[in-house]
């Protein structure tokens, strides 16, 4: 199926283009994304799905920009970012992309309102006196304003995650991705964090989640699949 | 503050350990470099404030006979000469109780104490000599055992005590404190020189020239020389003095020379070890340094965070360096100034150094840092997010990975030590190198200090002799060598002739031709002399004007084997003589010592048949039993009313040479010292760096069952196997570098040593580095074995 016609150029956000990913392993090449086109428009919320190793996760670090495809393009927001440096993905990624790992990955010597600054500090999209206020109004908006002077470790894993999910809107990008936000959560937790991103969504961000999780899978209203790094939207293979 | 920044400086905060091991690791090397530095500054300064303030004499003459006021004041009306001052000297025999055993010492005497010209001496406390006081070199009074001012001693005035009251202490700048002297002095009026020796006249001259310079003190000299002898008094020795540079400056500034490279060296030391710590510091961050790039973070602005917090370790480091460093050279200044006998100035911060320390203290850590940290920034993101789970992956893929998987047998806890010290190649070589450098320098300070011993005890071997006196007159040889040999535990007795005298290369003249010789006449069936020879043959009985002359005083001359040597005998005239052999001998006055048969120098001299001094050889080879001899020799010559000038036993004079080289062997162990701590905190670091790098590992280890003594036993096993290694690598170093080490040391103190390599230094490294890989490892192992399986597990 073809999802590039009458699609309005303005609309789109995030455009995949048949990109190919392999890597070098000891026993010779391996594809991991196989002619994988996808497009995100703006305000959609879309679930990446797929077997362990099936490849959603390169997919996920290709379109943040954390890793680069062996050959295609991908363009976010219009930006090829395939073509950028390293700096200039940093950059690019802390003002556009909100990333959101499985493993939380906060600072763990930064308090968690110092943690959600810490983009604004790196991209300087706010002014400093601006910082403080923006981070205290983001934790209020996933319910830890009371927590944000204390150190990630003495948080339950969930809000951990929602003190990351406040993090990623640090610069307010239009674009929020997750790689299995909820895998090390309980899913009472996961459901509660799997709300707020609903709540984002309808905010008008654009979300993008990889997930494992079959009953949160059926709330995301797109879902993508992959299989042995190929792309599946609806049963059928996605073509560029 | 940025939130960035905040991150920096709780990261130093949390990590107390770590942070005090870097700041300690810069510090000792930035410690060292101001110590000495310091040190090195005071000392000369303070040298040539004391060499100025005394108003030193241009030339010193010690004399062979007296000169009395007249003859003084005619040398002063010299053209050559400014200004002429005498001193009256003598060896006497004093005991500070009456109960306790004579010991030698020596009397000086001045004119006028308030109104001295040259070398002044310095009253330090009580007053000056009088009539019935004495004054004290401050510098004898304890290690001689010299009552204090008050106190009352006693000489030995014609066999009976005389009681003398200190009066005073003094400093007087041509006196040293053990083991650079032998005896103590004492001061006395000229008035009490009459009734302690029953002379007042001066047995040495000063007097000092204008627009001092070596050549023109040299010509004055001989001017001088000539005019005593032509009054019949011989001249013993010149000796010349630069008024504004100490005569020890050329020394202090080379043993300085070598303090300063070992500090250059541990501070090298000392960064090699922050880089292997940043190194691991920024292996440890990889992550954040990953979620900081997801989040925007440039390359810069990381990697200006991380060496932010360099930064501040070298901050912190000055903290520690700079007061310590400041103490350490006021203290090695002072202990240094004390044994030439120059007072120490008030403690003070001097600003070169301080500048050098601050420049050292912030550029080492950052200059180590920016490596580790430029390469640890510049990790893709992918990567660096890619860093859970345990290890990277890639054991087992290098040569030497296969190569000690294959070693079979080894307890299970045993080969993961051995298997786990080489993971990290590069980090095991940064440790490795600091630890290798403290025992290679350590193996050579102490081949060094043997290697000066086993050249001192060779040539005291080749003299020979045990116990030597010197007798005020020539006495007749076939009379004075039986008288010797009768006494008890005397082997055998030998007449020497001692004799100074000036070197020349025939055909020259003028100003540097000169060259002072103290020539030695030795009995033809001589049983004690065996020298080193170093060129050329041994005197043969059937020579006449053969001399052996002193290797160093022949490189000097530019004289080789074969060639014509004049020795200038003063006032019994000059002399053509053939060089046939060149010898290593460390006797006489910068080696300027020549040897030659008693038989020709005496015709030459006009004293057939006599000598002045006499070389005993004992029945036993004791300290006890030379002191015994020499004890015996000063009360019988006593008793039959014949005078000795001295008297001096080998065994003390070797152990005075001894004494003085341990004092430069001392100085190179402290610096030593300070490279073996900055080996250890390298193997502290590293050990420590391991145990938080396999967290994960213990707990896995621990989950499937490690009690804590095995996990400790892995880290100490470790530590133990990096120490033992870097000492199997020093033991050929040292044995390669210390050849070249003795040597250079031996250019700058100007004592040729012969090398000998200590094999005790090579067991005494092997304990002292099993012992402080034991200490390093110890805290580190301790970590690892409280780390529980849950917080180890868990992700951080």
């Amino acid at each position: 199926m073809n999802v590039m016609e009458s699609m309005p150029e303005n609309k789109l956000l995030v455009h995949v283009d048949n990109v190919i990913k392999n890597f070098q392993g000891p026993a010779g090449v391996i594809n991991v994304l196989r002619s994988v086109s996808l497009t995100v428009d703006q305000g959609q919320f879309v679930g990446v799905r797929g077997p362990s190793g099936s490849g959603k996760s390169t997919l996920i670090n290709m379109i943040t920009g954390i890793d680069r495809p062996t050959s295609g393009s991908v363009r976010v927001s219009g930006q090829p970012i395939e073509k950028m440096s390293e700096n200039q993905l940093a950059r690019f990624r802390g003002k556009n992309i909100g990333v959101i790992f499985q493993f939380f990955q906060l600072l763990p010597t930064l308090t968690i309102v110092e943690n959600v600054m810490l983009p604004m500090d790196f991209c300087r999209v706010w002014k400093p006196r601006e910082r403080p206020e923006r981070a205290m109004t983001l934790l209020e908006q996933v319910g830890l304003a009371d927590q944000a002077h204390k150190l990630p470790n003495t948080l339950s894993g969930g809000q951990q995650q929602r003190a990351a999910i406040a993090r990623a809107l640090a610069n307010d990008p239009p674009l929020l991705m997750a790689d299995e936000p909820t895998g090390n959560l309980d899913s009472k937790t996961a459901d509660m964090v799997f709300t707020l991103f609903e709540e984002l969504v309808k905010k008008g961000k654009t979300f993008i989640m990889v997930t494992h999780d079959v009953e949160l899978a059926k709330r995301i209203p797109r879902l993508v699949e992959v299989f042995d790094g190929v792309l599946y939207e609806n049963g059928q293979r996605v073509h560029s | 503050m940025s939130v960035a920044f905040r991150k920096v400086w709780r990261d130093l905060w949390n990590n107390k350990g770590r942070t005090l091991l870097v700041v300690l690791s810069i510090g000792v090397g930035v410690l060292a470099l101001g110590m000495i530095t310091a040190s090195n500054t005071l000392l000369a300064r303070q040298m040539t404030i004391s060499q100025k303030a005394s108003n030193p004499s241009n030339v010193i003459l010690y004399l062979n006979g007296l000169i009395d006021d007249e003859t003084v004041k005619s040398i002063d009306r010299l053209p050559e000469v400014v200004d002429a001052e005498g001193v009256a000297s003598m060896n006497i025999r004093w005991k500070p109780a009456l109960d306790a055993e004579w010991e030698q010492a020596t009397v000086i005497a001045l004119d006028d104490y308030d109104h001295q010209k040259f070398d002044l001496v310095e009253l330090r406390s009580g007053q000056w000599p009088a009539s019935d006081l004495a004054a004290i070199e401050f510098n004898h009074v304890a290690p001689y055992k010299v009552p204090a001012v008050g106190g009352t001693v006693y000489f030995e005035v014609n066999d009976k005590p005389k009681p003398m009251q200190i009066g005073g202490t003094v400093r007087d700048p041509q006196q040293f404190p053990p083991p650079f002297s032998e005896q103590p002095a004492f001061y006395v009026t000229r008035d009490m020189l009459v009734l302690l020796g029953g002379f007042r006249d001066y047995s040495q001259l000063k007097f000092t020239v204008s627009d001092y310079n070596e050549a023109k003190a040299e010509r004055a000299a001989d001017v001088v020389e000539d005019r005593l002898n032509k009054l019949g008094v011989g001249v013993g020795f010149v000796m010349t003095q630069d008024p504004k540079r100490h005569f020890l400056q050329d020394t202090m500034d080379g043993v300085g020379l070598i303090l300063g490279v070992m500090a250059i060296l541990s501070l090298g030391l000392s960064t090699i070890l922050v880089i292997n710590t940043i190194n691991a510091l920024i292996a440890q961050q990889i992550p954040q340094i990953g979620i900081m790039k997801t989040v925007g973070g440039l390359s810069n602005q990381i990697a200006s965070l991380y060496l932010a917090g360099v930064a501040v370790y070298g901050v912190l480091s000055l903290v520690l360096a700079v007061p310590f460093g400041a103490i350490g050279a006021d203290a090695l200044a002072r202990w240094m100034l004390s044994l030439l006998n120059v007072p120490a100035a008030p403690f003070e911060v001097l600003q070169l150094s301080l500048l050098a320390q601050i420049g050292a203290g912030l550029l080492t850590p950052l200059l180590a840092g920016l490596w580790p940290v430029l390469q640890g920034v510049a990790i893709s993101v992918r990567e660096a997010l890619n860093a859970y789970g345990l290890g990277t992956g890639r054991y087992g893929g290098r040569f030497l990975d296969r190569v000690l998987g294959r070693i079979q047998g080894l307890p299970r806890m045993a080969a993961l030590a051995l298997r786990n010290t080489f993971r990290r190649a590069g980090r095991v070589a940064l440790t490795e190198i600091t630890l290798i450098a403290a025992g290679t320098i350590f193996m050579m300070v102490l081949s060094t200090h043997y290697s000066f011993n086993e050249t001192i005890l060779q040539i005291f071997k080749g003299f020979g002799y045990d116990v030597i006196i010197g007798f005020d007159q020539f006495q007749r040889i076939e009379e004075v060598v039986p008288l010797i040999e009768s006494r008890p535990n005397v082997d055998r007795a030998e007449m020497w002739v001692f004799y100074t005298a000036k070197a020349q290369v025939p055909g020259t003249s003028g100003p540097g031709s000169e060259h002072e010789t103290f020539l030695r006449g030795i009995p033809k069936d001589t049983q004690l002399f065996e020298p080193q020879l170093t060129a050329g043959r041994l005197l043969d009985p059937a020579d006449g004007r053969a001399v052996l002359l002193n290797q160093k005083l022949a490189g000097k001359m530019g004289l080789g084997v074969g060639d014509k040597i004049v020795l200038d005998l003063g006032d019994k005239g000059e002399s053509t003589w053939t060089i046939v052999g060149l010898i290593f001998d460390l006797a006489g006055r910068d080696q300027n010592t020549a040897y030659v048969y008693r038989e020709p120098l005496n015709v030459e001299l006009g004293l057939i048949g006599r000598a002045s001094v006499a070389e005993i050889r004992g029945t036993v080879k004791t300290l006890e039993a030379q002191a015994a001899i020499e004890k015996d020799m000063r009360d019988y010559f006593k008793s039959q009313g014949i005078n000795l000038s001295f008297t001096n036993t080998a065994l003390k004079e070797q152990e005075n040479a001894n004494a003085q080289f341990s004092i430069l062997t001392t100085l190179l162990l402290i610096m030593t010292f300070l490279i073996a701590v900055v080996g250890s905190f390298g193997l502290s670091g590293t050990l420590s760096i391991n145990v938080l790098e396999r967290r994960r590992e213990i707990g896995v280890m621990r989950a499937v069952g490690a009690s804590s003594l095995d996990v400790g036993f892995i880290f100490m096993g470790e530590g133990l196997l990096l120490g033992i290694l870097s000492w199997l690598q020093a033991v050929p170093l040292s044995i390669l570098a210390g050849k070249y080490f003795v040597e250079a040391l031996g250019e700058v103190i100007d004592f040729p040593a012969v090398y000998h390599y200590s094999f005790t230094g090579v067991w005494v490294w092997l304990a002292i580095v099993v012992a402080l890989s034991l200490l390093a490892s110890g805290l580190p192992a301790r970590r690892a074995t409280q780390i529980s399986v849950r917080e180890s597990l868990a992700y951080e």
